[in-house]
């Protein structure tokens, strides 16, 4: 995690630059040997590379449909490159939970966000999941139904705050296994509160209390952030004009803990990759350990039928990734000597497919202890896993 | 209960005046919940309930897409 020097000063920026240019040559050739075809072919053929404008068209007729549909109908297509293994997800303007907000504001919707994370977790196809966040909090229920959510993903999950990441925000932001804020992008903390409402009798103010210590928990047991620094913040008076609490900017959040590094979209999608093929290795590497619990010297090949037969039909989300299993990485993890489990829970209990669901849950033991050993206060993963079980 | 760092009056500024016309229908067996947003066009709010969890990440069927009317079969 750390090789990677994020932010502006990038290392690599040299490099990307040579190899930027390279590609304007390339794209340059590739234009002449375009037009080359253009010429070679009869109208009509089949074959229409579909290559980016040249700066200077001399001839517009000849260019992409892509291209050609822009101008014409102003709108673009998104291009059909083959599928990303990622899943982007967007969290922006209010976070918008039991009740409609009217239309100025700009709102992300809980029912819409719950069902694309369930598909997202489901999809054999995606890999990792990036949130982009840019909020202004909304409701704590959705809020927080939405991090929790975020939290209990098996695939990867980065979130990256631009702009802002505030109030309901903040337990979203932290809720990924990686959360990366931009440099200037801002989270406000602060308590929660009915705004211009005398609270009347103290049930009430126990009430809110106990809604932020909801909030309070789910943070601190998700970032490195402690208890007493997370409510020093949140209390703190001076800052904000109409309220008590504190803002902080990317770095400070990075340096109090909150939020791991500073960095942007390159950042994010580094380690979002680099979770993924971690989380690809320790697929491969529970592979031969389940033909053990078979007990069958099996090939590859029918050790993933025999374990698809237990599932009975149901996809598994487990036995797809396996395929994608790379040897190098299990090599790697083998020599950092890591003990083959760690922990080993009852998960899923009450099920038939015991050897499946342990197989899971040593995979996601394996890759949380690997991955976020940054996160020292995750004191709540082991009920958060207990909890998944019962769903 | 909101938590957010927009005062409540913002945020719910126009509560009383605003009221949202959702419509369920039916297309290619899923149900919607659509808002005629002119008469030529629904939007949809969001797929009530699809055929398979997939359609939840399906362009066609995201929040925002707007449907022409002279497409939509009520009776399916």
């Amino acid at each position: 995690m750390s090789q990677y020097n994020s932010g502006r000063r990038n290392p690599f920026l040299n490099q990307y630059s040579y190899i930027l240019s390279n590609k304007q040559k390339n794209r340059n050739n590739q234009y002449e040997q375009y037009e080359q075809n253009q010429n070679e072919q009869q109208p009509g053929s089949p074959y229409a590379p579909s290559l980016p404008p040249a700066p200077t068209d001399p001839m517009r007729d000849r260019m992409p449909p892509a291209v050609q549909s822009i101008q014409q109908f102003g709108t673009a297509s998104t291009p059909n490159v083959s599928e990303s293994n990622i899943y982007c997800l967007n969290i922006i303007g209010q976070i918008e939970g039991h009740i409609i907000l009217p239309p100025q504001n700009k709102t992300t919707k809980y029912e819409h966000i719950i069902p694309q994370l369930i598909a997202a977790e489901q999809n054999s196809k995606i890999e990792g999941v990036l949130i982009t966040l840019n909020t202004v909090g909304g409701d704590v229920e959705a809020g927080l139904a939405i991090a929790e959510m975020i939290a209990s993903l098996s695939k990867p999950t980065v979130t990256l705050v631009l702009g802002g990441g505030h109030s309901i925000g903040v337990p979203i932001a932290v809720a990924s296994h990686i959360s990366v804020i931009a440099e200037t992008a801002t989270m406000t903390i602060h308590p929660i509160r009915l705004t211009g409402l005398v609270i009347g009798v103290p049930q009430t103010f126990e009430y809110l209390d106990k809604m932020q210590e909801r909030v309070v928990r789910f943070v601190t047991s998700h970032s490195r952030i402690s208890d007493d620094t997370f409510k020093q913040l949140m209390f703190k008076t001076g800052e904000l004009t109409r309220d008590i609490g504190t803002t902080v900017i990317g770095t400070d959040a990075v340096r109090m803990g909150l939020i791991d590094e500073v960095g942007g979209v390159s950042a994010a999608l580094y380690h979002l990759n680099q979770l993924i093929e971690a989380k690809r290795a320790i697929d491969e590497q529970t592979k031969p350990k389940q033909e053990g619990n078979n007990g069958a010297n099996a090939t590859n090949g029918s050790g993933n039928q025999q374990q698809q037969g237990n599932n009975g039909g149901e996809q598994s989300q487990a036995s797809c990734s396996n395929q994608h299993g790379q040897e190098q990485g299990m090599n790697q993890q083998q020599a950092q000597g890591q003990p083959p489990h760690i922990q080993n829970q009852p998960h899923n209990q009450g099920q038939g497919n015991n050897n499946q669901s342990q197989g899971q849950q040593q995979m996601h033991n394996q890759y949380e202890s690997q991955q976020y050993a940054g996160k020292q206060n995750d004191s709540r993963s082991n009920s958060s896993s207990q909890s998944e079980g019962g769903m | 209960m909101l938590y957010s760092i927009l005062p409540m009056e913002v945020v719910l500024e126009g509560n009383d005046t605003f009221s949202p016309m959702h419509m369920e229908m039916k297309r290619n067996g899923r149900t919607l919940l659509v808002e005629q947003v002119s008469p030529q066009e629904m939007r949809i709010e969001r797929l009530v309930l699809g055929m398979s969890i997939d359609d939840y990440l399906d362009p066609a069927y995201q929040p925002g897409t707007l449907i022409p009317v002279f497409e939509i079969n009520q009776n399916e």
